[in-house]
């Protein structure tokens, strides 16, 4: 889990552009949405193609998405028990 | 003031439902819904999307762009009992002919002949050509309102008395960066459009064209449909792509188009809604309709459940709709809306009532919170509208330029002493000054728009201010960055980053949004011309008093910039904040003229006779600058000599694009130059080649050569 955090993390900066952040610089509880990161919802849909395309999951609705990337660990909770079975 | 009426004389419409108006009447009383899975192109791998695909066959030639076909056949619908050329074409275009451009890089053409229709500017152009038009030509891009705000503008020339007959409206295909787009943004129902219903689920991406010829006129003329009255714009200046939740934009626009033209909200017994069906929209809409109408809402429906989303055509094609409610005395259903949102508070007509209004609303929204409405009758039932007198241009307050020199004084320094500013300007100047507003997300364009916004409006902000921005060829990072992403991955995956930032009006959105310009939100787009298009809509749009930002910029594209505009070697842009109104010492810029000239020697006389008359109003010039595009440099020598000799100038011409180099706006650096130039009194030698140039008390005359002819004046009030 820990290592799906720091992967996620790093695909985060990178997906998004945040270019005054570190990976490092992101807590795994703390809010994606509405916090110090100021992503908002053109992210967050950024972020479900990203774990569509990288994950093979997709998150089609608003609502599943606001409770899947309330913060890092939440999302990676969700790409680790969703994962489809190869 | 004397009064003017601006009628409708022709209609032309394209739309999945079918071709013509009386088409799509009998379809709209039938209760039809022409909305079905996507064939036009592949769904990449995924079950294909609804969408309102145009099934007729559409007339021209196949290698001609599908926007343009489209907007051809509604011309020619529209143009049909009229033999003479329309004055004026104002279309609004979102996309242009990227449908063509999309395949052409999937099979991997390099030669820049083959996107030639890839500028949304090119399809006005190639209506002028169609319609034997030789008059001005203008084309919008402000995504989904488009259309409304190309009828809008052409209807403010008329009422101004600078064409007496426009074509206008606007046109889009389908194609792969709005049908991907919108579907990565989460916007598109899978089960197609519901507009207004409580399980709204998003839009039906559609594509169609519908224009509308009008004339101004004092008593009706034969053959009148109804009458456009007048409209509003308006800029959220809240969110790049998501709408004010309480629609305060909207709001604010249609309550200016109330205003602009002469009802009392009581007049209007129809409303044809933006209605996409997407959550936000249809609540957002809702929300701006109660607080204009409070408790005395009028009927009101979406013809999208029936047609799709057309983006830039949508509000023409709702124009043309109204005017046939208007002069059939019909108004339609909200097809697909089965179950009314009680939460919206505005019930759409469940079912097509026969019965005449007097005045119907029409609404049209897009991306950057870019909003606009229009305001149509019956002929001759209201009082007649106000004309307006001739503009008396812009008293400029502040200007600033980037370029590869620099910023303004890096620029103006070289180009003192006779050197170049040609080449690409650097991102780090325009990511540097101030990077609390650097938008991370955009590319080079927007935060240059964002850059210049910062330096020339007063403050950085201004509430009830209004932008004006010409691009030739818009956000190419990331229209680019959208491509290879979609392209790179089979079709399969897209960016809805890219898609939101790729429109041609995200720079200007962009601006309003860090500058809180809550006022007209207007992107022109029409190649060399781009800059000098924002500038005339700036001169139709604005009446009042508030300040007004007209921009003009480009971005070179390492890998799209040679297909699309070849002779290409720069980049940068200009931009002045102005207001109407002329003080004493400080600079006024004023539009004098803008056409389209194709091949038509006319069109140089025309001008020559425009600045003739000018000149004598405003006196003595002290210099041209002209700009003439490399790709049509012999040409444009020849007409600037035809010009001179015409207004017998034998003064110093400043050949400018040797030092602002080879891009579509660099018009508006050019400006920006001679607007400093002029203050400080005079042209160093270094720049005519010759002596130094007093300007003291002096015009100087900014003239456009090339497919399109433009003329600006310069001088100090």
């Amino acid at each position: 889990m820990e290592s799906l955090i720091e992967e996620l993390k790093q695909k985060i900066v990178a997906v998004l552009m945040l270019n005054n952040i570190r990976p490092e610089d992101i807590r795994a509880d703390e809010p994606l949405f509405g916090g110090n990161l100021e992503i908002d919802s053109i992210d967050v849909l950024e972020l479900v193609m990203m774990v569509e395309q990288d994950y093979g999951i997709l998150i089609d609705n608003r609502k599943l998405g606001e409770k899947v990337f309330r913060t890092v660990r939440t999302l990676a909770e969700y790409i680790d028990t969703h994962t489809p079975e190869v | 003031m004397s009064g003017v009426r601006i009628y409708v004389l022709g209609m032309g419409i394209v739309s999945a439902l079918g071709s013509g108006v009386d088409d799509h009447v009998q379809a709209l009383l039938h209760e039809q819904t022409a909305i079905g899975p996507l064939g036009l192109f592949s769904g990449g791998g995924k079950a294909p999307l609804p969408v309102g695909e145009v099934t007729e066959n559409l007339p021209g030639d196949k290698d001609v762009p599908r926007t343009h076909r489209l907007a051809q056949a509604a011309a020619a619908q529209a143009m049909a009992d009229h033999l003479s050329p329309p004055e004026a074409i104002v279309l609004g275009v979102s996309t242009g002919g990227i449908l063509q451009t999309e395949e052409n890089l999937l099979a991997g053409r390099s030669e820049p002949e083959q996107y030639a229709g890839h500028a949304v500017g090119s399809v006005s152009e190639f209506i002028a050509r169609q319609t034997g038009c030789r008059g001005t030509v203008l084309t919008v891009a402000t995504a989904c309102s488009s259309g409304l705000t190309a009828i809008w503008l052409a209807a403010q020339m008329l009422r101004s008395g600078q064409v007496q007959t426009a074509l206008a409206g606007g046109a889009d295909s389908l194609c792969r960066l709005t049908y991907f787009g919108f579907d990565a943004l989460q916007a598109v129902d899978p089960a197609g459009c519901r507009p207004m219903d409580v399980n709204r689920k998003g839009m039906t991406v559609a594509e169609g064209a519908a224009l509308l010829l009008m004339v101004a006129d004092r008593k009706k003329p034969q053959g009148a449909f109804a009458e456009v009255r007048g409209g509003g714009l308006s800029c959220d200046a809240y969110h790049p792509a998501a709408p004010h939740p309480e629609g305060a934009g909207a709001f604010r626009a249609v309550q200016s188009a109330v205003k602009n033209a002469g009802v009392r909200t009581g007049d209007i017994e129809y409303v044809m809604l933006h209605g996409t069906g997407t959550v936000d929209n249809d609540q957002a809409e809702s929300r701006a309709m109660k607080r204009l109408f409070g408790g005395d809402m009028p009927a009101a429906s979406s013809i999208k459940g029936s047609v799709g989303h057309a983006l830039a055509a949508a509000g023409a094609m709702g124009s043309v709709i109204a005017a046939s409610c208007l002069e059939r005395g019909y108004l339609p259903a909200s097809i697909r809306c089965r179950q009314p949102d009680p939460e919206l508070g505005v019930t759409p007509l469940q079912q097509v009532e026969n019965r005449p209004v007097k005045a119907i609303l029409v609404n049209s929204f897009g991306f950057g919170g870019n909003n606009a409405a229009l305001v149509m009758s019956v002929p001759d039932v209201l009082e007649t509208i106000p004309q307006y007198g001739p503009p008396s241009g812009f008293c400029v307050h502040q200007s600033c330029c980037v370029t590869a020199a620099g910023d303004t004084a890096a620029s103006l320094g070289t180009v003192s002493r006779g050197m170049s500013c040609r080449g690409i300007a650097a991102t780090d100047l325009i990511f540097a000054i101030d990077p609390k507003r650097r938008d991370r997300r955009a590319g080079k364009m927007t935060n240059l728009a964002g850059y210049l916004a910062a330096k020339t409006v007063p403050g950085g902000k201004c509430e009830q201010g209004a932008i004006f921005m010409g691009t030739g060829w818009g956000a190419l990072t990331e229209t680019g960055r959208f491509l290879d992403k979609l392209f790179d991955s089979g079709q399969r995956f897209s960016s809805p980053i890219d898609f939101v930032g790729s429109v041609h009006n995200a720079p200007a959105g962009k601006a309003a949004l860090a500058s809180a310009c809550g006022g007209p939100n207007v992107t022109t787009s029409g190649g060399d011309i781009s800059f000098e298009q924002a500038l005339m809509a700036a001169d139709l749009a604005i009446r009042g008093d508030e300040g007004v930002l007209v921009m003009g910029a480009d971005e070179h594209h390492a890998r799209l910039t040679p297909l699309f505009d070849p002779a290409a070697d720069s980049d940068g842009g200009g931009a002045l904040y102005v207001s109407r109104g002329q003080r004493s010492g400080q600079p006024v810029i004023q539009p004098l003229f803008l056409r389209y000239a194709g091949n038509d020697a006319g069109a140089v006389a025309a001008l020559s006779n425009c600045m003739g008359q000018a000149v004598r109003s405003f006196g003595d010039i002290g210099a041209v600058f002209a700009g003439i595009p490399k790709a049509y440099r012999r040409d444009g020598e020849q007409q600037l000599a035809d010009m001179l000799k015409r207004i017998g100038y034998t003064g110093a011409v400043v050949d400018y694009r040797k030092f602002t180099g080879e891009y579509a706006s660099a018009s508006a650096t050019a400006t920006v130059v001679a607007l400093h130039l002029l203050q400080a009194g005079c042209l160093p030698p270094e720049l005519t080649g010759n002596a130094r140039v007093d300007l003291t008390g002096r015009t100087i005359l900014m003239l456009t050569c090339g497919p399109a002819v433009a003329a600006t004046s310069i001088f100090i009030g």
